[in-house]
C-alpha cells in the first residue's frame, strides 16, 4: 500500500498511543485510567503492525489485555466503588515525579535524536515469528533461559508468599 | 465442482479487477476489503440467527418440548421476531452507572469477536489476511469479551453484575493457559503459526487423528474454549440462580442484544477456530471447501448446544480445580507428545492405523472418566449405606 495510507495510520495510531498514555495519568477513576491503558497499548500494538513487527504486535495484545485484567481485578478490590482520587499528591511527591518524568523525557528525546537509527524506505512486510523464534533458540538462548528464571523465580515466590505459615 | 470450489476466488478476483479499474489500485484495496467484512459479517448475522434458532429448538428436543414453532415454517422467524422486540424496547441506564463506560463495553465485547473472522481460512484460496501469527491473533482478540464483560459488570453499579464481570475475569485467566497450550501441539505438528498453513498442513489426515495427542488437545481445547467465552456448564457469569443476570443484568434493548451477539460470534469462533485446527478446515470430499468449514463448524457449535442441554452448571472450586489440575497438566503432556509424534513422523503412518489409536484412546478416556464418576456416586452413597445398614442391625 501506498506511502500516503501509511503515514495516515501513523498519524492516527501516534495521536491514539498519546491520548491513551494521557488518560492513563489523568483520568480520575481507576477504571478508566485501565481502560485509557488498553487504548495506549492496543495502540502501540498497531504502530508495531505498521513497522512489519506482527509478532511482537500480536504478543502485545494477548499479553497485556490479561496484564490489564489483573490490573482491573486488584483496583476493583483495592478501592471502595466510582470513588474519584484525589487530584493532588503531597508536594514532595509531585516535585519528585516531576523531576523524574523531566529526566526521563530528556533521556528518551536524545537517545531518539543521537541514535543510529537505520531507516528502512520501504516497509519489510516479511512474517517474523520464524527469524524470531531461531534467534531466540540459537544466538541469545543463555538472555532468554535467563528471562524464564527471573519468572520462575518470581513463581516461586508468590507462591511462598500466598502459602499459610 | 471445479467452479463451485473456486466460487469465491472468482467472484473476489472479478469484483478486485472491476475496483482497480474503476478506484486505482490504493482504493481499491481499501473498498475491497471493506466489502469483504460487510460480506462476513452479513454471512455471520444470518448463521447467528439461525444457530440461535437451531440452539432453542435442539435444547427443546432434549428436553422434551417443541422448541419455536409459532412464527414463520418450523419457527424459523423467532429470532427475527425477537430482534425486532428488541430493537423496540426501552434503552435504560442506571442511575449510578458509568455512563460512558456503560455505553462502549458492549461494543468493545462485539467489534474484537468479529475481527476474529478476519483470519478465518474459507477455502484454501479464500481469506481476507493470510496473517502469518494468526492463531495468537484469534487467541489475543479472543481475550476482549471478557474485559468487556468485567468493564460492564463495573460500570452498571450494581453488586451482581459486579460479582459477574469479576468472574468473568477469574474464569479467563484461569482458563486461557490451558486453551494456549492445546494449540501448541497444532502448532508443532504444522510446523507454522497462520491458520491457513495450519489447515493446508492437514492435506493428509487431520490433526485429529494425531495419535494421542489429536484427541487430548482437542478436548483440552474445546473445554477451554467453552470456559473462555462463557458457555454452560462454565456460564457461572450469568448464573441465574446465584447472581439473577450476572453482567448484563442491566443492559436492555439492543445493548443488551449486542452482548447477546458477541456470545454467539464466539461460540462460533470457537467451533471455527477448532475445525480449522483438529479436522482439516476446508478439506473434504465432494463438497466445496467453504461449505465444509461451514458445515464443522455447524456440527461443532451443535456439539456445544448438546453439551449445554446435558451438564449441569460447575461449582466454582470444580471451575477452577478442572482448570489447574485437570486441563493445564493434561496440555503440557500432549505438547510434550506432538514434539515425540513430530519427531517420529507419526503423521505419515497410515490414517487407519492412527484411527485405530485414536480409537482406543477415546475408549481409554471414557472408561476412566465413568470409573471416576462410579467412584463419586458410591462416595456419595456410603453414608446413607452405613445408615441403612445401621437400621437393619439394630
Amino acid at each position: 500500500m501506498s506511502e500516503a495510507i501509511y503515514t495516515a495510520a501513523f498519524y492516527v495510531f501516534g495521536l491514539a498511543a498519546v491520548v491513551g498514555a494521557l488518560g492513563t495519568v489523568a483520568a480520575r477513576r481507576l477504571i478508566h485510567n485501565a481502560l485509557f491503558l488498553v487504548l495506549a497499548l492496543a495502540s502501540a500494538a498497531a504502530l508495531y503492525v505498521l513497522l512489519s513487527a506482527d509478532f511482537v504486535a500480536v504478543v502485545q495484545i494477548l499479553v497485556y489485555t490479561g496484564a490489564i485484567m489483573i490490573l482491573l481485578l486488584f483496583a476493583l478490590m483495592l478501592t471502595p466503588q466510582q470513588v474519584e482520587l484525589p487530584a493532588t499528591a503531597p508536594a514532595g511527591q509531585q516535585l519528585a515525579a516531576a523531576l523524574v518524568a523531566v529526566v526521563l523525557f530528556g533521556l528518551i528525546v536524545a537517545a531518539v535524536l543521537t541514535g543510529p537509527w537505520r531507516q528502512a524506505v520501504v516497509p519489510l512486510n516479511a512474517p517474523t515469528s520464524a527469524p524470531l523464534g531461531t534467534a531466540l533458540l540459537t544466538t541469545y538462548v543463555f538472555p532468554f533461559e535467563l528471562v524464564s528464571l527471573v519468572l520462575l523465580v518470581g513463581l516461586i515466590g508468590a507462591l511462598l508468599l500466598a502459602r499459610e505459615s | 465442482m471445479a467452479v463451485l470450489n473456486d466460487l469465491l476466488s472468482q467472484v473476489g478476483g472479478w469484483l478486485g479487477g472491476v475496483l482497480r479499474a474503476l478506484l486505482g489500485a490504493d482504493l481499491a484495496t481499501i473498498v475491497f476489503l471493506v466489502i469483504s467484512a460487510g460480506v462476513i459479517l452479513t454471512f455471520l448475522a444470518a448463521c447467528i440467527t439461525l444457530a440461535i434458532w437451531a440452539e432453542r429448538k435442539v435444547i427443546a428436543r432434549i428436553q422434551d418440548r417443541v422448541g419455536p414453532n409459532r412464527v414463520g415454517p418450523f419457527g424459523l422467524l423467532q429470532s427475527v421476531a425477537d430482534v425486532l422486540k428488541l430493537f423496540a424496547k426501552e434503552d435504560t441506564i442506571p442511575g449510578g452507572a458509568d455512563r460512558l463506560v456503560f455505553i462502549l463495553a458492549p461494543l468493545l465485547a462485539v467489534v474484537p469477536s468479529l475481527m476474529i473472522y478476519a483470519v478465518l481460512p474459507w477455502n484454501w484460496d479464500a481469506v481476507v489476511a493470510r496473517l502469518d501469527v494468526g492463531i495468537l491473533y484469534v487467541l489475543a482478540l479472543a481475550t476482549f469479551p471478557t474485559l468487556a464483560i468485567l468493564v460492564a459488570g463495573w460500570a452498571s453499579y450494581n453488586k451482581y453484575t459486579l460479582l459477574g464481570g469479576m468472574r468473568a475475569a477469574v474464569q479467563l485467566i484461569s482458563y486461557e493457559v490451558p486453551e494456549v497450550l492445546a494449540v501448541l501441539p497444532v502448532v508443532v505438528l504444522a510446523g507454522s503459526l497462520s491458520l491457513w498453513d495450519i489447515a493446508a498442513a492437514q492435506r493428509a489426515v487431520w490433526f485429529i487423528l494425531a495419535p494421542v495427542v489429536g484427541p487430548l488437545a482437542f478436548l483440552v481445547f474445546f473445554i477451554a474454549g467453552l470456559a473462555e467465552i462463557n458457555r454452560s456448564p462454565f456460564d457461572l457469569v450469568e448464573a441465574e440462580s446465584e447472581i439473577i443476570a450476572g453482567f448484563h443484568m442491566e443492559y436492555s434493548g439492543m445493548r443488551w442484544a449486542l452482548f447477546f451477539l458477541a456470545e454467539y460470534a464466539n461460540a462460533f469462533t470457537v467451533s471455527a477456530i477448532a475445525s480449522v485446527l483438529f479436522f482439516g478446515g476446508w478439506h473434504g470430499p465432494l463438497l466445496p471447501g467453504y461449505l465444509w468449514v461451514v458445515l464443522k463448524t455447524a456440527l461443532l457449535f451443535v456439539v456445544m448446544v448438546w453439551i449445554r442441554g446435558t451438564l449441569p452448571r460447575l461449582r466454582y472450586d470444580q471451575l477452577l480445580a478442572l482448570a489447574w489440575k485437570g486441563l493445564l497438566p493434561v496440555a503440557l503432556g500432549s505438547l510434550v507428545l506432538a514434539v515425540a509424534v513430530r519427531e517420529l513422523g507419526a503423521m505419515s503412518w497410515h490414517p487407519l492405523l492412527l484411527l485405530g489409536i485414536n480409537l482406543g484412546v477415546v475408549y481409554l478416556l471414557f472408561r476412566w472418566y465413568t470409573d471416576l464418576w462410579r467412584a463419586a456416586q458410591y462416595r456419595a452413597a456410603a453414608p446413607l449405606l452405613e445408615a441403612a445398614m445401621q437400621g437393619v442391625r439394630s
